[in-house]
């Protein structure tokens, strides 16, 4: 048996006999490793969630304006467009060459702060949410004729509405806005939930929300002019404006060139955007809170280590005597470093390993409950890369702490020589 | 090189040894088979004949040996000083003096554990003065076995763990107790046989033992892999009074067997006729 085998025995036996003590300090460690991998797997997942509220469009298109301004009102629907994009222009900005698809968004309307889209039904074929999943309905169908609204499914359950339901919608986004009374919509389909803007949403046709438009001017009902709900019908209502397009490419590679061209389009001033390049800037720019949690839990785990720290501290008094008897049979001091490194190397290898366990099993059982209540999708995943290298952190440290302790024996056992008798 | 165990039983019959100890008794030192093992018994400043074991072909050096030796305790006003000391092979030596007057520094000093201000300690032919720190931690593992007054066993570790130590620390014992009976573990069931401790204990942790059974399983340990020299300081003071001769018996007894040489430091003076000499620590203390 090699000497370090024949140490890690020892340590691995010395370890056992104290393991009520020890117990407690490799759950500290656990738990300061289940604290720094779970916060960092909560940021990354609400990262992902956040830079992939859309997926698969290639370019967001509207009026001239601020980019972050347009992604923010086009995907997040956070907000009001200043300038709209004229209809025959966004249908050829649709028809140009390597486009694959558009999906016109026209926003403005409310219904109790939640925001009412149009569009129409190129939205349900190729909208898609985070790794390219499709839109699903959990009841109902998408909407289809006039005065139809789909729900999302944060709407739906927050608002308690159901198949069948009646609303009505608010022009403009407050509370205290006019309502269009006159023309009701009925519920005929909810979203399932996506974990994206989708989920707060309510989509109706561009055409009903022409329709509810028809009698009004400048944001108010014209006076002396209505047109009740069953006669829009014989009104033109082609849309003259919308808010926003969604544009999906052939090809990806197309996109710059695309962008160039849009950007530089003669006639009306257009802004396209590569929306996952806008929302990393986005995301970069509210990411100062997870600095401030990493930050904690960094202090969490340095707190455990100190506990590493002084416990096997205490404990060496304890073992002096143990020590001296193995250096009467020939152990070097290095030997007696050796052996006390390798405790807090076993220490905190098992605490962080327990930790990841931990985080695992809170994944297992809590991730899908997460994913239904908030729409953040954490999942029972490998651990990526930078989790890792933060449980070997945690394990390096915990190593570094524990030389300290095994340095004073080291000593120690140099001054105790063999007078084990105190 | 190495004397093979006269005993009546082959050590290296686990059947026999498994049995209980009563059956495996020690021979009483009075009725051990004459000319087996005859240290010489030199007097304290005279020449010393080498004991030579007789199927041993060469003259072997004293197991321990002190010249000129100064010590000093940092800030301290007396020191330890020792003109000439040695324990020759196989020999038996008796050391005494009063608790607290340096017995345990000056084990340290033999054990290479601390170094002296001046003068050479040559232990088994080997002068500790030229050798660093891991060479001398090597030599002690190879050359000393050690028993302690008390706490002397690796409290987490079974009795036959610890019984097994020396051969993990010391690839040198781990051969002497091979070539003697065959194999480490053979070695370990014969020691622990004929130190009366039955088998049943050894698996048990050491801490689980009587104060007596720990200090016969230490003595197991020290014996482990026939040391030179075995080191033994007041190992019978925490024993009750009639187990002290009954101990000290066993113990030399099993170093005759094992062909190492002892020393025994004591306050108990009543001890001393067991040993082929004795020595007075107050000769080595004085002004530094």
């Amino acid at each position: 048996m090699s000497r370090l085998a024949c140490l890690a025995r020892l340590a691995v036996r010395s370890a056992w006999n104290r393991r009520g003590t020890l117990a407690l300090i490799m759950v500290s460690i656990a738990l300061s490793t289940f604290l720094l991998a779970g916060l960092e797997r909560i940021r990354s997942q609400a990262r992902a969630g956040f830079v992939q509220a859309i997926s698969g469009t290639d370019l967001v298109v509207g009026a001239r304006g601020s980019q972050l301004q347009l992604v923010l009102y086009a995907v997040f629907h956070l907000g009001a467009a200043s300038n709209n994009l004229g209809w025959d222009t966004a249908r050829a900005v649709a028809s140009l060459p390597g486009v694959a698809w558009a999906i016109p968004l026209s926003m403005g309307d409310s219904h109790r702060g939640h925001p009412v889209v149009g569009t129409d039904g190129t939205f349900f074929e190729r909208y898609k949410f985070r790794r390219n999943q499709s839109l699903s309905l959990a009841a109902g169908r998408p909407f289809e004729e006039l005065f139809e609204v789909t729900l999302g499914s944060e709407t739906a359950a927050g608002l308690g509405l159901k198949l069948g339901d009646r609303l009505t919608l608010t022009h403009g986004l407050g509370e205290q806005a006019p309502e269009h009374a006159d023309k009701p919509f009925v519920v005929v389909g909810i979203l399932a939930p996506t974990g994206s803007p989708v989920d707060r949403s309510l989509y109706v046709s561009l055409e009903s929300l022409e329709a509810v438009h028809v009698d009004w001017r400048g944001g108010a009902p014209v006076r002396g002019f209505h047109v009740p709900a069953d006669m829009v019908k014989k009104f033109n209502l082609t849309p003259k404006s919308i808010t926003a397009l969604l544009v999906g490419l052939e090809n990806r590679r197309s996109v710059f060139r695309l962008q160039r061209e849009i950007n530089g389009r003669p006639g009306e001033a257009l802004t396209a955007v590569m929306p996952g390049v806008a929302l990393d800037q986005l995301w970069r720019l509210l990411g100062g809170g997870e600095k401030i949690l990493f930050l904690v839990s960094a202090l969490v785990t340095a707190v455990g280590l100190m506990g590493l720290i002084s416990s096997v501290l205490a404990g060496l008094g304890e073992r002096r005597r143990e020590l001296a008897v193995l250096r009467s049979l020939g152990a070097r001091p290095s030997d007696v470093l050796i052996l006390l490194s390798l405790e807090s190397l076993m220490l905190t290898t098992a605490g962080a390993l327990a930790g990841v366990a931990a985080l695992a099993a809170a994944l297992a059982v809590l991730g899908p409950l997460a994913a239904d209540a908030y729409g953040l999708p954490l999942t029972l995943s490998p651990p990526t890369a930078r989790e890792g290298l933060l449980v070997g952190a945690v394990v390096a440290a915990g190593f570094l702490a524990g030389l300290a302790p095994a340095v004073r024996a080291y000593f120690l056992s140099l001054a105790d020589g063999l007078s084990t008798s105190t | 090189m190495v004397r093979r165990v006269a005993e009546g039983s082959s050590p290296s019959e686990p059947s026999e040894l498994a049995e209980p100890s009563g059956s495996t008794a020690p021979p009483e030192p009075t009725a051990e088979p004459s000319g087996s093992a005859a240290p010489a018994k030199p007097s304290v400043g005279a020449a010393r004949s080498p004991a030579v074991v007789p199927d041993e072909g060469l003259a072997r050096p004293p197991a321990a040996s002190i010249r000129r030796l100064r010590f000093s305790w940092p800030g301290a006003r007396f020191g330890l000083h020792v003109e000439s000391f040695e324990v020759g092979p196989g020999e038996k030596v008796f050391l005494s003096g009063p608790s607290g007057c340096g017995k345990s520094t000056l084990l340290s000093l033999l054990a290479g554990v601390t170094s002296p201000s001046s003068g050479e300690v040559v232990l088994d032919g080997v002068p500790l003065g030229g050798l660093g720190g891991p060479a001398r931690d090597r030599l002690r593992g190879d050359k000393i076995g050690f028993i302690f007054q008390q706490f002397n066993l690796v409290p987490y570790l079974s009795v036959w763990d610890n019984v097994l130590l020396p051969c993990r620390f010391s690839p040198f014992r781990r051969r002497r107790a091979a070539e003697a009976f065959g194999s480490e573990r053979l070695a370990a069931e014969s020691l622990l046989t004929r130190l009366d401790l039955a088998p049943d204990l050894w698996r048990r942790r050491a801490s689980k033992l009587s104060t007596g059974q720990q200090q016969r399983a230490a003595a197991a340990r020290a014996l482990m892999g026939r040391p030179p020299l075995l080191l033994a300081d007041e190992p019978t003071s925490a024993l009750d009074e009639d187990r002290r001769l009954a101990f000290l018996r066993l113990l030399t007894t099993e170093c005759r067997q094992a062909g190492s040489s002892l020393l025994f430091v004591s306050h108990d003076r009543r001890l001393a006729s067991e040993f082929d000499r004795s020595a007075d620590f107050g000769q080595f203390g004085g002004p530094s």
